[in-house]
């Protein structure tokens, strides 16, 4: 086990420097002079020639890859010159608010996924399920932005009782203090969440349903509602672990879209405008802390499966 | 057993399969709502012709009704016939991406799954390695330093997509390998190209198919997103994201047309893969989940 | 000159536009500069954006006024020596002028001229064939700890602006080699109140004068010229001496944590100090100078400059009253009723620049270079730009942009009467016959060719061979959606004529990185032309350094042998009006297409009064607060 979990580890490093590579070549190794895009069009060749000795922008890809990476060993993700602030001081303000929609909205999504599974599983192809079935589809045949302009067409223009716009406050709790105008981005992500979880969890479900160890309570006289509670949720909960694991870039990416739509402070908006201001080094150092977020996500679905399953245990 | 009982078994499994499709009515639905909405992007312009390539400000944003059955967009083109012209883009684009994520995929996993050992398991190290990377990140990212057309999209997000079908066509094989007909052609001394091709390939093809209208799907979905965050096909070309985030602009003005037509359609031809995708699972009863 | 002079009017001078591309595509329309039918939302050619206010209400001490930072824009230096990292119009006129008043101060209003009520200085003399400047400073200027400003405050600043550069020529936004202080080869304080300057070459006193003394900010020598906080103060004409202070004080420049504690800053000599400063959110406050000593003491007590992530969330806190004044971008055009029933005055004028789709002169694929260098072939294309429509359109300027046609803006004292004029109006069959007349079989829809190859006047021009067609390239800014409809517009149109221009969006960063001339050349056969926004123009509106041969800012690489001529004159010329004859000669000759002129707008309360000229200079993002009142 103890092995098992090494190796994972070494792994995960290696992916993360991988990633690290691809990202710094796929940005550094296509676009002009740093200099130029943060001294501005008209800036000299001179002061733009200077600005790009001085960060080291003139040496090689490989010497400015090896520098970035001896940077990143000491936890120093860069400078972001369009914004005049450590890109470690960038993502340390904004990932507080981050971490709360997302956070909220899947503990929302699992709230509604888990029992929305379990009972369309129980009620296999009854009316509800299959209206469930249909509404859930609809909603993961969506893309995240087109719920988000449903919701803002329908409650923010059409209703007029939600703002169309997140919250701008600085405040990591905003959603506590500013529920209302939440609202509808916490509503986008789960929407989006609920869709991707209680499908996997009704086929879960439906698994379990079908495993032998059931059939045994039901016949030892257990009470459905015992055995739901019992054995039917806790078994089917660990797919859930692995899959909240899995999903983390998507999640990452709904966020993206729902910050960026909601015009929400937080790590999907700083990544989007950076995108538009071509701000390397924090587009490198969000997709780093991403890529991390998601092998650790990984990680964390293996070693939850692993120790809960005696079977995967024993392998 | 003989060698045309295991094509008998082969071949009815797929009568089978076929019945069980039919009767899946979600299954006949969708394949309805893409033959239809093949039909209305790629014969309608045909049939209701519109100017889509010069600008026409003097008619921008009307509402629908009278010479504009869905009313015409910011730059006046008629919003019934943009929605033909960018489902041509996001279908095509959506497929493209899938058959060249299915293609590569099929290679891979077949590769790993029939040689086997050492081998199978640096390739799927790679794949564990490629899959941690936050996938819209790095879409996005590339989408900034190259011009988008059909094919440049399709390309990175066919890149960037392959790793499922691997995992799952390597899955199949090595579940088939151990399979008793594949064992038993062996023991009659079929050589093993012969297996590959007469048993190996019909019995994942499966999957494979159920994968491609899955990725038909998600490639729709993605394309769409990028198009939406602004990196989607330019003029005078267009995809339905970017249609969508035209029509983001006017949505405060009151222009529903510009979103509710192109968003249906949107989620209607998703929803039809995914339907398809689903019946044509439970039709070859593969005990395989999405991803 | 580069930085400078012209800083690219970038980021926050175009807010975001709504997509639609509305230039006439009607036929009958071939009327020149007429309107071309689109939505009538807004006066097409007026030259600004409603009407000021006339001054109203009893002027009264004290009151807060909160005013909306631009997004993204937040000021992180406070040294008025900015390097081209930090360098914007916010942070000088929203920031830095409020606290270190410059020696000449422009605007005037809306003209963008030197503005002697506002300056520290007397009208400058030149002698001695243009080579010696004699400043006088006007005596009862003092700093806010009661000392003079004097000669030597000039010096000081001359003397530590050449030690940064010294150090790095990214040190200073403004710098272009051997301009400013290069040129000056002796900075002398004569007396305690006049500075002489001995320059290299004769300048002309105009250009000198506006363009290059405007950017001397006296700086409180007898303060600020230590190595450290407690040092002594040291004699700064050392160049040793001048860079350990210029170390000093770089320092603390960049450290925003202590902007508004650190006592150096608290010295100043405008008519507000800075008294808070938030690092996280970039909110920052500055109260009232009691020690003020310019023509106005400020009445308002507090300003509060307060930060926003986004156009709408800006607008929003507009609507609902919580903001004294913010610029309102072109999303909210259409809801400025709203605004003015809120309670708010709402004026807008086209900032000191103007607008254009850059073309590449130096782009040899499909001998692009060579159909370009031809005068009648970007006749023709300006032909095709339809700037009344675009204005008047919905989906563009939406009655927010003046028609402009130059480098000059209308409002400048050297623009002629015809800068507003289009020399070439939107009238596609005249571009048409311009092809036709110089060789080319025009075929509409399909592809124009050259027909007549040769360097005659009726034929094609130098090294364009037959059977040609035209094949463009145009990328524009990604953001604001305006940039695409503008583009998107000249291609359908073009496209009419048989000629063929692919557009595609690409970042700002991307475009002046890569599709540059000077500064990427390698890459000048991959674009033929380019939008993203304007160039901003300086009081006296020379091209040098971006229209010039050599120009480090001349992006499409435009060369002209008269164009030289006539920007050497301007510069270095004894005629004070030389621009004008540079103006002319660029407005007809078409170094690039040029586009409308985009209005800043500004909301500001209606309980905030104060001269008209007060306000004026607001669409050039320079605050006068002195002069506001609540009523």
């Amino acid at each position: 086990m103890t092995q098992y979990v090494l190796r994972r580890l070494v792994t995960s490093v290696i992916v993360v420097l991988g990633v690290s590579v691809i990202t710094f070549m796929l940005l550094h190794g296509m676009s002009g002079s740093p200099g130029r895009a943060i001294l501005g069009v008209q800036a000299s060749a001179e002061a733009v020639a200077a600005f790009d000795r001085e960060h080291g922008y003139d040496r090689s890809l490989v010497a400015q890859y090896f520098s970035y990476l001896g940077q990143l060993l000491q936890g120093d993700l860069g400078y972001s010159y369009k914004l005049n602030q450590s890109v470690n001081a960038l993502i340390g303000e904004n990932a507080g608010r981050t971490a709360m929609l997302a956070g909220v909205a899947l503990v929302l999504a699992i709230c509604v996924a888990v029992p929305l599974g379990v009972y369309q599983a129980v009620r296999r192809n009854s009316i509800g399920d299959n209206v469930l079935t249909t509404l859930t589809f609809v909603a993961y045949s969506m893309p995240v932005f087109l719920l988000a302009m449903l919701l803002i067409q329908v409650f923010a223009l059409g209703l007029g009782i939600l703002p169309a716009q997140a919250s701008q406050s600085s405040s990591t709790f905003v959603i506590f203090t500013e529920p209302r105008a939440m609202l509808l981005p916490v509503l986008t992500l789960t929407g989006i969440t609920v869709a991707l979880y209680s499908r996997y969890q009704r086929s879960a479900a439906l698994d379990q349903l079908a495993q032998d160890y059931i059939r045994v309570a039901r016949a030892k006289g257990l009470s459905m509602r015992m055995v739901l509670t019992r054995h039917l949720l806790r078994n089917a909960c660990l797919p859930l672990v692995t899959l909240i694991g899995m999903t983390i870039p998507l999640l990452l990416a709904g966020n993206l879209v729902v910050e960026s739509v909601f015009n929400y402070p937080g790590l999907g908006l700083l990544f989007f405008n950076s995108l538009n201001n071509q701000d390397y080094p924090v587009l490198l150092g969000y997709t780093l802390v991403a890529s991390t977020l998601t092998v650790l996500g990984n990680l964390l679905a293996d070693l939850v499966v692993a120790i809960s399953d005696p079977r995967t245990q024993r392998a | 057993m003989t060698e045309t009982a295991m094509e008998h078994q082969v071949t009815s499994a797929w009568r089978l399969g076929v019945r069980s499709f039919v009767q899946n009515r979600l299954a006949v639905v969708g394949v309805g709502i893409i033959v239809l909405l093949l039909l209305f992007c790629f014969v309608g312009p045909y049939l209701y012709v519109t100017e889509q390539v010069a600008v026409d400000p003097v008619n921008s944003l009307m509402p629908p009704g009278g010479a504009f059955p869905l009313g015409t967009d910011a730059q006046g083109f008629d919003v019934l016939g943009r929605i033909m012209k960018g489902g041509q883009a996001s279908l095509q684009i959506g497929l493209f991406a899938a058959l060249i994520a299915t293609a590569i995929g099929t290679l891979y996993g077949t590769i790993a799954g029939l040689v086997g050992g050492i081998v199978d398991g640096v390739m799927m190290r790679v794949v564990d390695t490629l899959l941690s990377i936050p996938f819209l990140f790095i879409v996005l990212i590339a989408a900034t330093q190259f011009s988008s057309t059909v094919l440049s999209l399709s390309l990175i997000l066919g890149a960037f997509s392959w790793l499922g079908p691997a995992r799952l066509v390597r899955a199949e094989v090595l579940s088939l390998r151990s399979r008793g007909f594949v064992a038993a052609a062996t023991v009659m001394g079929a050589t093993k190209p012969r297996i590959i091709i007469r048993h190996l390939i019909p019995n994942a093809l499966g999957v494979v198919i159920v994968n491609i209208t899955f990725q038909v799907a998600d490639a729709i979905i993605a394309v769409s997103l990028l198009g939406f965050l602004g990196f989607g096909l330019n003029y005078p070309n267009v995809e339905w994201g970017t249609q969508l985030s035209d029509g983001v602009s006017h949505l405060f003005e009151g222009a529903w047309w510009l979103i509710y037509p192109v968003g249906g359609c949107l989620v209607l031809v998703v929803m039809a893969f995914n339907f398809v995708g689903d019946a044509l699972r439970d039709s070859i009863d593969v005990r395989l989940r999405r991803r | 000159m580069s930085g400078r002079t012209r800083r690219a009017l970038a980021a926050a001078a175009l807010a975001t536009l709504l997509p639609l591309a509305a230039c006439s595509g009607g036929g009958g329309d071939t009327g020149g500069a007429k309107a071309g039918g689109a939505s009538p939302a807004g006066k097409s050619g007026a030259q600004t954006f409603g009407e000021l206010p006339a001054q109203s209400g009893t002027p009264k001490d004290g009151g807060t006024v909160d005013i909306a930072q631009q997004p993204g824009a937040g000021p992180y230096y406070t040294l008025p020596i900015v390097p081209g990292a930090f360098n914007s119009s916010y942070v000088t006129y929203q920031f830095q002028r409020l606290m270190y008043r410059p020696l000449y101060w422009f605007p005037e209003g809306a003209s963008p001229k030197i503005n002697p009520a506002l300056s520290l200085a007397e009208t400058p003399e030149f002698s001695d064939g243009n080579k010696t400047v004699t400043i006088k400073l006007k005596s009862g200027y003092t700093w806010s700890d009661g000392a003079p400003v004097e000669a030597g405050d000039v010096v000081f600043f001359i003397n530590l602006l050449k030690a940064a550069l010294k150090k790095s020529p990214a040190n200073w936004g403004g710098y272009t080699p051997g301009q400013f202080p290069d040129n000056v080869a002796s900075a002398t304080a004569t007396s305690e109140s006049t500075v002489t300057l001995k320059l290299k070459e004769a300048y002309n006193p105009e250009w000198f004068t506006a363009d290059e003394l405007t950017y001397v900010i006296p700086l409180p020598a007898k303060q600020w010229a230590r190595a450290s906080a407690d040092g002594p103060i040291l004699d700064h004409s050392s160049p040793k001496n001048a860079e350990a202070i210029y170390t000093y004080l770089d320092k603390a420049a960049r450290d925003p944590a202590s902007f508004a504690t650190n006592p150096l800053w608290q010295t100043v000599n405008g008519p507000y100090r800075l008294s808070e400063f938030d690092v996280t959110t970039n909110f920052y406050a500055m109260a009232a100078n009691e020690a003020y000593s310019g023509p106005q003491k400020p009445r308002i007590k507090t300003l509060n400059f307060r930060p926003f992530t986004s156009e709408t969330a800006k607008f929003n806190q507009l609507m609902s009253g919580n903001l004294t004044m913010a610029t309102v971008d072109q999303t909210h055009v259409g809801q400025v009723s709203a605004l003015k029933a809120a309670g708010y005055n709402v004026y807008g004028a086209p900032r000191l620049g103007f607008n254009f789709i850059m073309l590449n002169f130096k782009d040899t694929t499909d001998n692009v270079d060579k159909i370009l260098g031809q005068l009648y072939v970007r006749q023709a294309l300006q032909h095709l730009i339809n700037q009344p429509g675009y204005i008047a359109s919905k989906g563009m300027y939406n009655g927010a942009a003046a028609e402009s046609y130059g480098t000059a803006p209308a409002t400048s004292p050297y623009a002629s009467d015809t800068v507003a004029t289009a020399p070439y109006p939107y009238d596609p069959a005249a571009a048409r016959k311009l092809l036709e007349d110089h060789g080319w079989k025009v075929v509409p829809d399909g592809a124009t060719t050259c027909e007549r190859p040769g360097t005659g006047p009726s034929e094609c021009g130098a090294g364009i061979p037959q059977g040609q067609a035209i094949k463009l390239n145009l990328f524009y800014r990604s953001e604001p959606q305006l940039h695409s409809a503008v583009s998107t517009a000249l291609a359908s149109e073009a496209r009419k004529l048989g000629i063929a221009i692919s557009v595609a969006p690409k970042t700002f960063s991307f475009l002046i990185q890569n599709y540059n001339v000077p500064a990427a050349p390698s890459k000048a056969g991959e674009w033929a032309m380019s939008t993203w926004g304007g160039f901003s123009t300086t009081p006296y509106p020379t091209m040098t350094g971006t229209f010039d041969s050599k120009g480090s800012g001349n992006v499409g690489a435009y060369s002209s042998t008269k164009a030289d001529e006539l920007i050497r004159a301007s510069v270095h010329g004894g005629d004070r009006k030389a621009v004008q004859a540079e103006i002319e000669h660029l407005r007809t000759d078409l170094p690039v297409l040029w586009l409308p002129n985009a209005h800043t707008i500004w909301a500001w309360k209606d309980t905030l009064s104060g001269p008209q000229d007060a306000f004026a200079s607001l669409p050039s993002t320079v605050l006068t607060p002195e002069y506001w009142y609540l009523k």
